[in-house]
């Protein structure tokens, strides 16, 4: 009895995907990577810009009243992420 | 012309590697979606049960296999791995949405996207659908996709990342579950 119930699953037909749905794939697609960018830009490119534009006014500093660069390289730019 | 030619001929796999190389939604992306629309689309509307859901998830699972290309591996086939982002979307889909409310779209949806249909067997189908709620998750979904969709028991094995047996016996199990809800309400 279950396996005829069961068969008529299949009977039920499905209808065609919405003509919508590329575009909308589309436009969920562009969204998320404007987020994932927006964020990317948000938690790694300003924090990386900010903390070595901060190095490179400490090292100006540091030079105009003393004189001389740190010995240990710390003012200069790290390899970029 | 040529690049819609190349794109034609690659394999999923190749596509998938291709579309992993990708910064936006391009040529190979384009030609994925264009490709598993259809089997995305049936597996969503079959364990969603209504145009509405299954459109909210085939987009959804769209969305993931974008954001997800990267992750895969070709340890299994393209299609498996793709059909078992969309299983999993659906099911987390369900998760969300209360059954109570769930069954209540499909019941006003049937009635209202199959008028014509002979009353003894809508309340059959209906009858079918409600019983397969009282199922676990899985089940339901395996049963669905093996009566429904025709799915093999090793097709379900990689999708569901089980054993043939296991697929087997959860199937079997579902099937005599549904047959003893039957009898019940039948009596």
């Amino acid at each position: 009895m279950s396996i005829d119930l069961l068969e008529q699953l299949s009977a039920t037909e499905v209808p065609a995907p919405p003509a919508e749905l590329d575009r909308e794939v589309h436009r969920r697609v562009n969204h998320s990577l404007l987020l994932l960018h927006l964020a990317e830009l948000l938690f790694k490119a300003l924090p990386y810009a900010m903390v070595h534009l901060a190095a490179g006014l400490l090292g100006l500093l540091s030079y105009s009243f003393t004189g001389g660069r740190r010995a240990d390289g710390g003012d200069r730019p790290a390899t970029p992420p | 012309m040529d690049a819609i030619l190349d794109v034609r001929e690659q394999t999923d796999e190749e596509l998938a590697a291709e579309a992993a190389r990708e910064g936006s939604d391009g040529p190979a992306f384009v030609a994925l979606v264009d490709r598993f629309r259809q089997r995305v689309w049936r597996i969503c509307y079959r364990l969603l049960g209504n145009e509405h859901d299954a459109n909210d998830a085939a987009q959804e699972v769209f969305v993931r296999l974008f954001l997800h290309r990267g992750r895969f591996d070709a340890r299994s086939k393209y299609a498996t791995w793709v059909h078992g982002v969309a299983v999993r979307t659906c099911l987390s889909l369900r998760r969300g949405r209360g059954r109570r409310q769930r069954h209540e779209t499909t019941v006003a949806d049937d009635r209202l996207e199959k008028p014509v249909a002979a009353p003894a067997e809508d309340a059959q189908r209906l009858d079918v659908l409600e019983l397969l709620e009282s199922l676990d998750e899985v089940d339901r979904a395996m049963v669905i996709l093996k009566y429904a969709e025709g799915y093999s028991y090793e097709e379900l094995a990689a999708i569901f990342e089980m054993t043939v047996s296991a697929c087997k016996m959860r199937v079997s199990r579902a099937r005599e579950k549904v047959n003893l809800r039957h009898k019940d309400t039948t009596e």
